[in-house]
């Protein structure tokens, strides 16, 4: 794919595992921006934004694996 | 937060129409020049990296009003993205195959979405599962996180603060070398 081509022809994704790995980077972006906003410190925003990262990724493995246990128990 | 008493209050709508048009130029506006950058280049990071997914069509008015409703919020990214899908609408409109849309709600509306559908597919850039979701949610969010950016700014502007808030003293109460040279 050109240079050209990257904004106009969709990529070709699967609907598999890997595919879930592109939530990583939105959670990322959606870090940066909200605590961009919410720090009262720019020195300490790094800090803040890799734990609130850990906060969203911890959140969400945890609730995927709760959500796979119940499909596993009640199936 | 220091509300400086020098400078005349800051106008709420033109904070809300900046911070909407260019996503950090509220900020900008309001004094935090650093924060403005920041945010302009995590939407603008947000918004492309999904057109980059969907390709032109990720920015949809005619068939994802929804999602074309959040893209929009980010300002002049989303207009860049709905002048291109709308120059492929105007394309299909000259087509022979395809024409101009007949008014929605006509019976010959719903045979013109899917004559479009079939031309979007032959010409390449038609989205399919999970594209387009994953390129929507992209596009989606950035906007949504405009319009968080955008009620901050006309938050700030409200209470009329100017600048960067008044840095936290340390914790065990100390001033920081900045409050010290005051």
């Amino acid at each position: 794919m050109t240079p050209a081509e990257l904004l106009v022809n969709p990529v070709s994704l699967n609907a598999d595992v890997w595919t879930l790995l592109l939530v990583l980077p939105l959670c990322a972006l959606v870090t940066v921006v909200y605590k961009t906003v919410r720090t009262k410190s720019l020195r300490r925003l790094p800090l803040e934004i890799a734990g609130v990262m850990a906060y969203i990724v911890g959140g969400l493995v945890l609730l995927g694996l709760g959500l796979y246990l119940t499909h596993s128990l009640l199936a | 937060m220091k509300t400086d008493t020098s400078k005349p209050r800051p106008i709420a709508v033109l904070a809300l129409l900046l911070a909407w048009l260019a996503p950090g130029a509220g900020h900008v506006y309001l004094g935090r020049p650093i924060r403005g950058v920041i945010i302009f280049l995590a939407i603008a990071a947000t918004f492309w990296s999904g057109v980059a997914v969907g390709g032109v069509m990720t920015v949809d008015y005619h068939s994802e009003r929804w999602w074309f409703a959040a893209q929009i919020l980010t300002g002049v990214h989303g207009i860049v993205g709905w002048r291109r899908q709308a120059t492929v609408y105007r394309r299909l409109a000259s087509d022979s195959q395809v024409g101009p849309p007949p008014p929605a709600g006509t019976p010959d509306r719903a045979d013109w979405e899917s004559r479009v559908d079939r031309k979007l597919a032959a010409d390449g850039v038609a989205l399919a599962c999970p594209t387009d979701t994953v390129a929507r949610a992209y596009t989606g969010v950035a906007g949504l996180l405009n319009l968080m950016c955008m009620f901050d700014a006309v938050m700030l502007s409200l209470l009329g603060e100017w600048g960067e808030p008044a840095a936290p003293e340390g914790k065990a109460g100390r001033k920081t070398p900045q409050e010290d040279e005051r």
